[in-house]
């Protein structure tokens, strides 16, 4: 009986095949209205609400044609560099006055009242009421300086051609190249396949650069000895999703750390060992149209964090500086 | 018991291989969770000539080794090992391509269109294994067919089917290879490659269909012996005519038999013809008249297959890729479908003219119609040929192996008593 019944089982599975293989050959590939080949990645963005911990508080319209860079200094004044300027807005978010440039500027760092600012492949020197004091040599003429941070002694420079990051101290002697693949310092060197290359200073004074290529943030001593990194690739919110990410990051004094994924456009939150804390938001709803504007490219420019906590995205699509606070 | 735990082994590692679709690479692919596929790996790279020419040595010498282990040596042993080194070569290393089975479609190709060049190692491997069926039986059903020798490991608690069950089954290779022939000819598909239901195994790539209809065969081959072979190849089909002239087939007794019955259920396949108990079962002359009818019917059923083959000429075109183009924008043109496919999207983009198509396919369909008539006309023989067949009573006094049937795997040698 128990003999028969696993025949009979076995048999039906057989005819299952069978109509199975008749069911896709003749049936199969109905026509579909949708293109299975289309990038689309509108259910990757969709974020559980659960997960966001911040809410948009404040947006600050920026009059300018294209948006780089934001930084905020100790007084929680606000520099946004674009076009050829920079625009500087105190705590009240009033905007006090505006630097005109020769060039426009990449990235910028301010501290102590001086502004550091990236301008293709040099970096130049400003007062934060605008007068220029100098202009370092270049590293080479094929460098392109996409980020900069500055601590009390040290000037950090992320060169996405040379990719590389080069250590100055503050009048802009070269005092070190960190990160080129060396072997004997288990440095497997930067992969930068876009013009996104980030580094920020955290308040303990550790340099971390982002490796978009291999998904990660590294943590390097000034002498550009390897200390640590985190990080993992996946479409999920808890890795960093596509071919290169975080494109930009900034960190909070306890020592999180705040990022951005260009494709998915999303800001995380993570804490000081890079797990995922929370999502603080997600561009999901006008995405379409950012990736219509090849110009526009990733829909936030640069990240920024105030003292008490709060997050700052550079808004390149719709020119705003949008302020996140906790919830 | 030794050979059962060493199959229970090999089975083992052979579902382990599967997690290995699960490996993760550095750099994952992208998780799409929209309609988007990954496309899977169809064929392997492609191999130098001279790496193809060793595919063919290695194909000639391991028949070779079989069918002497098989005929000379009597060797279960031999035979199971050599399974196990084709597996490997054929299937995990060679990943199921270049094979006999699919080779025929190939050769269907060249023979219908004359465009279509065929490498000379497909033909080798097409004529090799029926060249040595011919003489020795389907001693590459043994243990040399990939997709045979991974069914093989897991034929663990063989049960026996009815005659009239296996029949009945066995009919439909006989369609398989009809349609694959027909959409091979036709320059359709390959449908024997398209639904190979071991190549995602062995290439650790694959659709989900593919791994699902491999996965299931394989579990009902612990039950029911190799059910792809016995029950779906359609390269068996031409293997099961040859084999039945090859007159140095396996035997079971090695000389007399003493019809001792100790190899009565030892063939998992049912392919050991058993002594009948009488010369005579019905009056001669009501066999005689039956076989006549069936005899005569046969034409019939070849008109009537054809008829029927041609009927349904249009539903057998729609599987060719521009006919069911031409499908699709017939209804989209007619508004009885409401969005639009990709491939319509692609066509009207190509700003090719609608009519041009349409008598692209009317072409083919009218190919299919004249396919229609072959193919319909051929299962009716089949159908006709197994009537008759089934009509003929053969007096036996030995036990014998069925030589269209018989995989010639030796399971059987080792129950006979009788030495040389």
């Amino acid at each position: 009986m128990k003999q028969k019944l696993v025949i009979a089982l076995s048999l039906i599975l057989l005819i299952g095949v069978i109509f199975l293989i008749y069911n896709d050959l003749f049936n199969g590939n109905p026509a579909d209205s949708t293109n299975a080949t289309e990038y689309n990645l509108e259910k990757l963005k969709q974020i559980d609400s659960s997960l966001i911990c911040y809410n948009e508080v404040i947006t600050i319209d920026l009059t300018m044609e294209s948006v780089n860079a934001l930084t905020i200094d100790s007084n929680s004044n606000i520099y946004v560099a674009g076009d050829n300027e920079i625009q500087i807005f105190d705590k009240t978010l009033q905007k006090t006055h505006t630097i005109k440039l020769d060039s426009s500027a990449n990235c910028l760092a301010v501290f102590d009242n001086t502004l550091y600012l990236g301008v293709g492949n040099y970096v130049e020197v400003y007062t934060s009421k605008g007068v220029k004091l100098s202009r370092w040599k270049s590293f080479n003429s094929k460098g392109y300086i996409t980020s900069i941070a500055v601590n009390k002694t040290n000037v950090y420079a992320a060169d996405a051609e040379n990719k590389a990051i080069l250590r100055y101290n503050l009048n802009g002697v070269l005092l070190n190249v960190i990160g080129k693949k060396d072997k004997d310092k288990s440095i497997d060197g930067f992969i930068i396949p876009s013009m996104y290359f980030d580094l920020a200073i955290s308040a303990e004074n550790e340099l971390w650069v982002a490796n978009p290529g291999k998904h990660e943030l590294i943590n390097f001593t000034e002498k550009g000895d390897f200390r640590t990194s985190w990080g993992i690739a996946s479409m999920q919110t808890t890795g960093f999703a596509g071919c290169c990410n975080p494109i930009h990051f900034c960190m909070l004094s306890n020592g999180s750390f705040v990022t951005f994924e260009k494709g998915l456009d999303r800001i995380k939150l993570h804490d000081q060992t890079g797990k995922l804390e929370c999502i603080v938001a997600s561009f999901s709803d006008a995405n379409a149209q950012a990736l219509d504007n090849c110009s526009i490219g990733a829909r936030v420019h640069d990240l920024a964090t105030d003292l008490q906590g709060n997050i700052y995205a550079l808004d390149a699509k719709d020119k705003k500086i949008r302020v996140f606070s906790r919830k | 018991m030794k050979n059962y735990l060493v199959k229970l082994i090999l089975a083992l590692i052979l579902f382990i291989q599967a997690f290995n679709l699960y490996a993760v690479q550095r750099f994952p692919k992208p998780e799409f969770e929209t309609k988007y596929s990954q496309p899977t790996m169809q064929t392997p790279c492609p191999r130098s000539v001279y790496m193809e020419y060793f595919d063919v040595a290695v194909l000639v010498a391991s028949l070779s080794l079989i069918t002497w282990l098989i005929l000379k040596k009597r060797s279960r042993q031999g035979v199971f090992w050599t399974t196990i080194f084709s597996l490997l070569y054929f299937g995990f290393y060679r990943k199921g391509c270049i094979c006999a089975v699919g080779s025929l479609q190939n050769v269907t190709m060249a023979l219908f269109n004359p465009d279509y060049y065929i490498p000379i190692t497909a033909i080798a491997f097409f004529i090799i294994p029926l060249v040595f069926t011919m003489f020795y039986g389907r001693t590459f059903c043994a243990g040399i067919c990939p997709l045979g020798a991974i069914q093989d490991i897991f034929v663990l608690r063989p049960m026996p089917l009815k005659q009239w069950v296996q029949t009945i089954l066995g009919l439909i290779p006989y369609i398989y290879l009809g349609l694959a022939v027909l959409y091979a000819a036709t320059g359709t598909d390959f449908i024997v490659c398209r639904y190979d239901p071991f190549v995602g195994i062995f290439r650790h790539n694959g659709t989900f269909m593919m791994f699902a209809i491999g996965g299931v065969l394989l579990l009902i081959g612990v039950f029911v012996a190799r059910p792809y072979c016995r029950f779906l190849c359609p390269y068996g089909v031409l293997l099961n005519f040859v084999s039945r002239v090859s007159k140095n087939h396996l035997s079971i007794a090695p000389g007399k038999c003493i019809e001792c019955r100790l190899c009565e259920n030892s063939c998992p396949f049912g392919a050991i013809n058993k002594p009948t108990p009488t010369r005579n079962v019905e009056k001669r002359n009501v066999m005689v008249k039956r076989f006549a009818i069936y005899f005569v019917i046969t034409p019939l059923l070849i008109l009537l297959g054809g008829w029927t083959g041609s009927r349904f000429h249009e539903n057998l075109a729609k599987v060719h890729p521009k006919v069911r183009l031409a499908n699709e924008l017939l209804l989209a043109n007619n508004n009885k479908i409401s969005s639009l496919s990709m491939e319509i999207s692609t066509f009207k983009s190509m700003g090719k003219p609608l009519d041009k198509l349409y008598a692209e396919a009317n072409i083919i369909i009218d190919k299919f119609y004249i396919g229609g008539w072959i193919l319909g006309g051929f299962l009716g023989l089949v159908f006709g040929l197994t009537l008759v067949n089934l009509s003929v009573f053969q007096y036996r006094t030995d036990y014998t192996t069925n030589k269209g049937t018989c995989f010639s795997c030796a399971r059987c040698v080792d129950f006979c008593p009788v030495k040389k």
